[in-house]
């Protein structure tokens, strides 16, 4: 009876330990855009280079071509592949073959492969100066490996569809957002070390090692689900873009693991990497548990974290298998997560003078770690959670000990000076902006967003046609006005051009009547393709000589030839992508700052002691109408400032001095202003709306819960983005972006009706909140 | 001659919907220190959100020196220093910032300020902790941070809401000390539901109870009021419960003979004698109030 209580008591905590955990709506939404962002980031990497069409019309074409090798044996797939030729019209097509006769190439060589490793393994197992005990690894490891491979000697490989598997394995962060996930739930665990409960949990029954055990079972158990999970999105996502994944086959059908030595199939193999990178997460994940119960600040026990991880990611980066400090690298909780070394390659690991196979060396590590971090980890519920206690008062007394050196000789003296400005920060404005950027955790929202935003606007390296190449590189040595030089340079050029088309055709001829050599041929057609090339680039930068003669003549506007590529990403329709992608950030950024600006003094329950004070209405809400402008402009500048930064990395930002009308989609532009004072008035512009938008929602969030005013906001500003692109423009009329962008309004490409009844709403709504708002604050 | 504030309550009313908080009250106050007792939900945080400003009011009138506390405004907030109930801070903030802060917001001029705080600070006894964070202050020392923003400015009334709630014996007594300190030529208004408190230092008693003012009227005056309506009987352990069930607001205590059961009523009861030694104001309460209660 008693084990039966005990085990239902059991189960019925280990219940209640998870309903904890999940219960908490902010954890879950939070994992929930964590796993969008994977899905997100994952096809982001897929369609980096090829949009979603190419990729299909590759897939379904490499799946044709694969089932058709499939039921053919390997001598007839040369033929079939030369014939397969005849179809492959697109640059999809010809990828999608050049992979699949690589496939075949591999699958065909596969067995002389193996044979070759045996032979040189068995061959150097027979040396007889390996048979002394100093070489007892070499020759040991000879005969591991031969062992090794014999197992996939004669092994059947099938051609079939690779790329998903190998798409979803190369993925960069595959195992990063559940690794996160995982620490986030180890801090999670932890959670209620304050507030008196470690006491009350202590003083129970079943509170201390039995306790300690569970949750180490239940986090591992979270790290499996969790890396379930998103591996399966990867999965399905990998499949939705590449096809289907034939589970049936043996791994080594796929080149990327040629060397697992054992036969197993590829189902088997996905769980058996599965098993394996879940365990090397939960691993991390216990080990941050660990820290957290051993040490109780919790921003120590995150530094503790950091350290450890930054000296074993030093060592998996700089050491190799055969240094004398190897151990380091592979007794390493990250290497375990590394594992085409270990897991897809066959390795001998030298330990104690033998040979053993790093899979075992691996294995044998990760299970040694799991046991002493969850050992330590379920140990620390043993002592008492204030003071005493042997674990946690070693911990606690050098994190105190190194807490107090650090803060007694290097922080106290930073922080000595600042102290004499207490009371002039501490007024209503600065304060104000230390609530939202510190309090209100804002600055990290701020660095996040910017990180966020850089990331999404660099573009992948400028690709140059051959073109594109020439008129680039007649800008990058004639930038400027048209001058007669530059005249002259572009006439001898034509003329240089024209002749060498002219001698190309005169060649051609005398080659057709067999007057010629070949090699002459090749030469002159060789440079007629390059005068052609010259020829298209002059055309283009003659019709820009004769913009320039135009805008001169009729409006006395001296503009400069140049790269202007970089000011159409800024300005034009050409980089509206990248600049709704920074309107989003930039709105985003002034939504989660601004929104909270009176929630804030209700959670702190200061709402009342503010109110009794004489400045603490009319002029507290002052302060922070002030905060709200002030922190608009500055979101203005830094994410426009990341706008412009990109672009003028990628592209350039030439000749900022020159007319704006340079720039030709700009050059109707009424006014004679050059490019630099064009570039601050748009965004000072920019500045005003963006300021009249914070001021709104500053005084939105008067009125309504955070929560609320987020997805209000939110519907407003992104719905008719997202619904435009179903093809009715009367969105995009409705949209806000163009407001914040300005860019449409200076060019007309918005038109003025719109645009300013856009405002006038804006404008409405900041009157009709203010007077609201005020009157709710003041009570 | 020093003219010192007086503020007048005239017929004070406050319906939340159908629920009447404060009904009716009209109370004046001059300089000296007013423990406002009741039970928990009698209308104390209620009545001094209404001082404050806190809360708009159904009907009545708060006069400061004649005028409206609406139409004054800002003049009446210079005068008012406010501790209220909830340990609402900025954790963030240390404390001496957190006191800088409320200086601004009560328009002193930071020379001002910087000596009121140095000063204010040590008379709470934070001096050594107020470059710390608030958050890693004890309930005792939030409590006295608080207070010491309360008086910022010098203000003329002092409104606390239970001051010396979660606060230990010691840190009590500090506080009531620090109270009574700072009472001097002041208007002190302090809400609570522990009796000792206002015994230790209240000038006067206002007796709340579901919104209504039932006395108000010194310490002194409210005990010899109902020194011959409170009767005891010394019970046995096992007995309590039997007497409970009867008198069910009674107190227990415990005397040098043993346990003695005391309650209050108009008339004395069969067993009971009158209580001779010991009233207090808790007597007081259980009169007033605790009867009712249970009632």
């Amino acid at each position: 009876m008693d084990a039966l209580r005990s085990r239902n008591c059991f189960d019925r905590r280990m219940s209640m330990e998870c309903y904890r955990f999940f219960y908490h709506k902010k954890i879950l939404l939070l994992f929930a855009a964590l796993f969008l962002l994977n899905g997100a980031l994952f096809l982001r990497e897929q369609l980096s280079g090829s949009s979603y069409i190419e990729i299909r019309e590759e897939t379904d074409f490499r799946l044709k071509l694969s089932e058709a090798l499939s039921v053919r044996s390997d001598t007839e797939w040369t033929e079939y592949l030369a014939a397969a030729e005849a179809y492959a019209d697109s640059e999809s097509r010809r990828n999608a073959l050049m992979e699949i006769a690589e496939q075949a190439e591999y699958l065909r060589g596969y067995e002389d492969y193996v044979q070759g490793i045996l032979a040189g393994a068995e061959r150097i197992s027979g040396f007889s100066v390996f048979d002394s005990e100093s070489s007892g690894f070499s020759k040991q490891n000879a005969e591991n490996t031969v062992r090794a491979y014999k197992r996939v000697e004669g092994v059947p490989l099938v051609p079939g569809n690779d790329k998903p598997l190998v798409r979803l394995i190369g993925y960069r962060y595959l195992f990063v957002f559940p690794l996160v996930m995982v620490i986030l739930t180890a801090f999670v665990m932890a959670r209620g070390q304050k507030n008196g409960m470690p006491q009350v949990i202590y003083s129970t029954a079943g509170g201390r090692f039995k306790l300690g055990v569970k949750r180490c079972i239940c986090l591992c158990a979270s790290s499996f689900l969790l890396h379930a999970l998103c591996l399966l999105q990867l999965c399905l996502l990998s499949v939705r873009l590449y096809g289907e994944i034939d589970f049936g086959r043996s791994i080594q059908s796929i080149e990327m693991f040629s060397d697992v030595t054992y036969c197993i199939s590829t189902a088997g193999f996905v769980f058996h990497f599965y098993l394996i990178t879940s365990f090397a997460i939960a691993i991390i994940g216990v080990f941050v548990w660990m820290c957290i119960s051993l040490i109780p600040h919790t921003a120590m026990a995150a530094l503790a974290v950091s350290a450890f991880l930054l000296a074993e990611q030093s060592f998996a980066g700089s050491l190799t298998l055969q240094h004398s400090l190897r151990y380091l690298k592979y007794m390493n909780v990250l290497e375990y997560l590394r594992t085409d070394e270990y897991l897809f390659h066959y390795y001998g690991f030298g330990i104690f003078g033998g040979a053993v196979g790093l899979l075992t060396v691996m294995k044998a590590g990760m299970i040694v770690f799991f046991l002493l971090f969850s050992i330590c980890g379920s140990a620390a519920f043993l002592s008492r959670p204030s003071g005493g206690g042997r674990i946690k008062a070693i911990f606690q007394s050098v994190s105190h000990f190194i807490g107090t050196r650090v803060k007694s000789v290097y922080i106290c003296k930073a922080a000595d000076k600042p102290k004499r400005y207490v009371g002039k920060c501490c007024r209503l404005f600065p304060a104000e902006l230390y609530k939202t950027l510190v309090c209100n955790k804002g600055v990290w929202v701020l660095l996040f967003l910017a990180f966020a935003a850089s990331g999404t606007v660099t573009e992948r390296t400028r690709v140059f046609t051959e073109t594109e190449q020439y008129i680039h590189d007649f800008y990058e040595k004639y930038a400027g006005t048209v001058t007669e030089e530059m005249r002259e340079y572009l006439l001898s050029e034509r003329e240089t051009a024209e002749f060498l088309v002219r001698e190309y055709k005169r060649i051609y001829e005398l080659y057709r009547e067999g007057k010629t050599e070949k090699t002459e041929y090749y030469k002159a057609e060789a440079a007629a393709r390059e005068a052609g090339i010259a020829l298209q680039g002059l055309d283009f930068i003659d019709s820009e000589v004769r913009r320039a003669d135009a805008l001169k003549e009729a409006r006395g506007i001296q503009i400069c030839l140049f790269d202007t590529a970089g000011y159409q990403r800024l300005f034009t329709e050409a980089g509206a992508n990248t600049q709704r992608k920074i309107a989003v950030f930039a709105l985003l950024s002034q939504m989660v700052l601004l929104s909270g600006s009176f929630q804030y003094e209700e959670t702190s329950q200061m709402v009342r002691l503010l109110r009794s004070a004489p400045k603490g209405r009319t002029g507290l809400f002052r302060a922070k109408r002030k905060c709200a402008v002030v922190l608009s402009v500055f979101v203005t500048v830094l994410f426009y400032a990341i706008h412009i930064y990109a672009a003028a990395e990628q592209y350039g930002l030439p000749e900022l001095s020159a007319p704006v009308q340079s720039v030709k989609t700009l050059q109707d532009f009424p006014l004679p202003v050059s490019l630099v004072v064009y570039l601050t008035g748009i965004n000072a512009a920019r500045m005003i709306v963006y300021a009249l938008a914070g001021v709104c929602l500053f005084q939105l969030s008067a009125v309504l819960e955070q929560k609320a005013l987020l997805i209000g906001a939110t519907m407003i500003v992104v719905v008719p983005v997202l619904l435009e692109r179903t093809g009715h423009a009367v969105w995009g009329k409705l949209s806000l972006f163009e407001l914040f962008n300005v860019n449409g309004i200076v060019t007309g490409r918005a038109e003025p009706a719109w645009t300013f009844g856009k405002l006038a709403v804006l404008l409405a709504v900041l009157l009709g909140t203010g007077a609201l708002s005020r009157k709710n604050w003041r009570g | 001659m020093v003219i010192f504030m007086k503020l007048e309550i005239k017929n004070l009313k406050k319906n939340y919907g159908q629920k009447t908080a404060l009904n009716g009250v009209s109370i004046t106050f001059e300089a000296g220190i007013y423990g406002i007792l009741g039970e928990n939900g009698a209308g104390k945080s209620t009545f001094l959100n209404l001082l404050t400003d806190n809360v708009a009011r159904t009907s009545g009138e708060v006069l400061s020196d004649g005028a409206d506390i609406l139409t004054l405004g800002k003049k009446y907030r210079r005068k008012l220093g406010y501790m209220p109930q909830q340990q609402g801070l900025y954790e963030q903030f240390t404390g001496k910032a957190f006191l800088f802060y409320m200086a601004s917001l009560k328009e002193i001029s930071l020379k001002e300020a910087k000596g009121q705080i140095q000063e204010l600070l040590l008379k709470v006894n934070l001096s050594d902790a107020a470059g710390k964070r608030i958050s890693r202050y004890s309930g005792g020392m939030k409590q006295r941070l608080l207070l010491a923003q309360a008086l910022l400015g010098k203000p003329e009334l002092i409104i606390l809401d239970e001051p010396t709630a979660g606060l230990d014996p010691k840190e009590r007594i500090r506080m009531r000390n620090l109270i009574t300190e700072v009472s001097k030529d002041k208007i002190v208004l302090f809400a609570t539901h522990i009796v000792s408190d206002i015994e230790c230092i209240a000038d006067y008693v206002v007796l709340l109870h579901r919104g209504e003012a039932l006395r108000i009227d010194t310490p002194a005056n409210l005990i010899d009021e109902v020194k011959s309506r409170i009767f005891e009987r010394q019970c046995k352990k096992e007995e309590i419960d039997e007497v409970r069930t009867k008198y069910p607001y009674g107190n227990v205590l415990q005397k040098r003979d043993g346990l003695v059961y005391r309650i209050a009523e108009e008339r004395q009861p069969e067993g009971f004698l009158p209580a001779k030694e010991d009233l207090s104001l808790e007597d007081v309460y259980m009169f007033h109030i605790g009867r009712k209660i249970a009632d």
